[in-house]
């Protein structure tokens, strides 16, 4: 069995709130966002006087003055996972990792994250946008156990916040950037066991959510945003259906795409205001990072016995979720 | 246990024939006027320019690995893929190929570079034998070309390619997966690097790191091969290439490689060979031995035996 032994997450210090928003002259208001998208603040690795000045017309040039990279973050949420697990980096035989915004394509962000921590691990990118957290987690949940190493750290990190073209008021309102990292084993129970994992995709619609190589975010927010509340409401019927799911003691946490849609997918299948678990509106969208992030941040909260339920999804467009179960 | 049932490659059209260290022909997507007048000065600008995109490239190696065995792209139930030189770094290569081959179903990219079949095979060898599917696509594609500047000399070893392998864990014909093995040297320095939006930066003096960490990594696995071994030595260079055999003591084998006539295709350099020599390489050998070596450091081998 599968267990997640430990968690660590990383966001950069640099807040862009509605007020900085609607200062940017730009159709925004934060009555607006609030209403509109649920997010209060997000954080970005880009200095905010650089945004304000530039609006990031050139998202290539903006890679020369972030204050952290993709990179940065990861290595940061790595070393507090394994610092938190009581593991060295040098204990580490697979390091997985996922990231929207790379600054490097060859060698990938995994082998210079491995590289970065010391760690002389098999190192490769296993990568599917928004939902790898499922996707880490049903991918080595496919292996024979016998076929991976006694600790694996798994790295989501994202920084979209460079990508955003900041006079489009809707993209500038959801995205921030940050990272989270956990450490996985089959040979040790860890505070979570892995019940059920899936990952699936309808890539007919891969269209709908874009980041060219050398420009913008782009997406069809509409069409997303109504995708992502069925497709959510529908994979945690599914685990409601399979498991003894009881949203008194269960917790749910989704996608972080913003606190509206969140708020529609819990209101379905009402599950209480304390246990969904939701880092949105302060943080803003992570892409991949922010579900594995809201975990990491309610880690002392899990109590025994306890199922923690992620569903969660994103480009490609691809979905995913994964049951854990408190030991 | 899993089977490789089929291989594909496809390559761009425009071919630049300046020779060098062996190195014949390489294939581009850039137009060779844009190359010769311009050079890829503007790094941005070869994605603007090209005639076609690694996407279409893999699109077209898939359509024409499941064709050639009669298999309907809705049989497909698995896509993994991965491009080291994307038009867009979201969503994954393997969700962009898959919109082209109206794929519905998992999907998702693994990616270690120049190791990307080693790293396919080794992982879906790895899963637990009822969750690989019937019929799965793995594919490498990659244009390396625009993010070459034109000035180096290096340039003139780099070409692009995309490949697919069609994968089966029940079919039982091709070649029977026996033993993989794929590792990443993280703490080895290398001078490999694609950085999103700029220049390949490479020395060729990689090469010679590279092709000891494939010698290394097959010699301490102790593998027996069987009868006549149809070996793919990782396609580095052609010193790599010839002597390869040696360095690893094998010695009943016919050497393949495509080399001289593609230079290197990140991860899907060795996998064309499969491709394109396949009839070759099945009906002459007892067994395959698929190297592969790239920007990590990583590299790995595939060992399989032939299925009658």
């Amino acid at each position: 069995m599968l267990h997640l032994l430990e968690m660590g997450s990383c966001h950069p210090n640099n807040i862009i709130s509605n007020e900085f928003l609607e200062d940017l002259d730009i159709g925004s208001s934060a009555e607006w966002v609030v209403d509109r998208i649920g997010i209060e603040n997000r954080r970005s690795t880009l200095p905010v006087d650089y945004i304000k000045k530039t609006k990031n017309a050139n998202p290539t040039d903006s890679m020369k003055y972030v204050e952290m990279t993709p990179e940065e973050m990861g290595i940061n949420a790595a070393n507090d996972a394994i610092k938190k697990a009581g593991i060295n980096a040098s204990d580490i035989g697979m390091v997985i990792c996922n990231t929207c915004t790379p600054f490097s394509l060859a060698p990938t962000t995994a082998q210079n994250i491995a590289k970065a921590l010391k760690a002389d691990a098999k190192a490769f990118d296993v990568y599917s946008a928004c939902p790898a957290f499922a996707l880490h987690v049903d991918f080595l949940n496919k292996f024979k156990e016998e076929k991976l190493p006694e600790y694996i750290l798994c790295v989501l990190t994202s920084a979209i916040s460079q990508k955003v073209d900041y006079n489009n008021k809707s993209d500038s309102a959801i995205w921030g950037d940050g990272a989270a990292a956990w450490i996985m084993s089959t040979k040790h129970v860890g505070k979570l066991s892995v019940m059920h994992t899936s990952f699936n995709a309808k890539t007919t619609r891969s269209h709908a959510v874009t980041i060219d190589t050398f420009g913008h975010f782009a997406q069809d927010g509409r069409a997303v945003r109504d995708f992502s509340v069925r497709q959510t409401v529908r994979m945690i019927k599914e685990i409601e259906g399979k498991f003894d799911i009881d949203w008194n003691r269960d917790s749910f946490i989704g996608h972080q795409a913003n606190g509206t849609m969140l708020q529609s997918i819990v209101n379905n299948r009402k599950i209480p205001a304390e246990n969904h678990w939701h880092n949105v509106r302060q943080i803003g969208n992570q892409a991949a990072a922010g579900s594995a992030a809201v975990l990491s941040a309610h880690w002392d909260k899990i109590e025994t016995g306890q199922h923690v339920v992620v569903a969660v999804l994103g480009a490609g467009l691809s979905w995913g979720s994964i049951v854990f179960k408190a030991n | 246990m899993v089977y490789i049932l089929n291989a594909s490659s496809a390559y761009p059209k425009n071919i630049i024939d300046t020779d060098y260290q062996g190195i014949k022909e390489r294939r581009t997507v850039l137009p060779l006027d844009y190359i010769a007048l311009d050079k890829n000065k503007d790094i941005s600008q070869a994605k603007k320019v090209s005639i076609t995109t690694p996407t279409d490239l893999a699109v077209e190696s898939i359509l024409k690995n499941i064709s050639e065995l009669n298999i309907a792209k809705e049989e497909i139930e698995l896509l993994i893929g991965e491009s080291s030189t994307p038009d867009q770094v979201t969503p994954g290569e393997s969700h962009r190929v898959g919109a082209k081959l109206e794929h519905i179903g998992p999907a998702f990219d693994i990616a270690s570079s120049g190791t990307a079949f080693t790293l396919f095979l080794d992982t879906l060898n790895s899963w637990r034998e009822e969750l690989v599917p019937n019929y799965a696509i793995c594919f490498s594609t990659n244009t390396p070309t625009q993010y070459l500047d034109f000035n180096h000399d290096f340039s003139n070893i780099f070409g692009d390619a995309a490949c697919s392998f069609l994968i089966s864990k029940n079919k039982q014909k091709g070649f029977k997966v026996i033993e993989t093995n794929y590792k990443s040297f993280p703490l080895e320095e290398l001078e490999f690097n694609i950085p999103v939006n700029d220049y390949m930066s490479f020395n060729p003096r990689s090469l010679e790191k590279l092709k000891k960490l494939s010698i290394d990594l097959f010699t301490k696995s102790k593998l027996k091969t069987k009868g006549k071994t149809a070996l793919i030595a990782p396609q580095l260079s052609i010193e790599t290439i010839e002597t390869f055999a040696s360095d690893i003591s094998l010695t009943n084998y016919n050497n393949y490689t495509n080399f001289s006539n593609t230079g290197n295709t990140l991860g899907s350099s060795g996998a064309t060979v499969l491709a394109d020599n396949w009839k070759e390489i099945f009906d002459n050998n007892d067994s395959l031995l698929l190297f592969q070596a790239g920007s990590g450091p990583s590299c790995g081998y595939v060992y399989c035996e032939k299925v009658e």
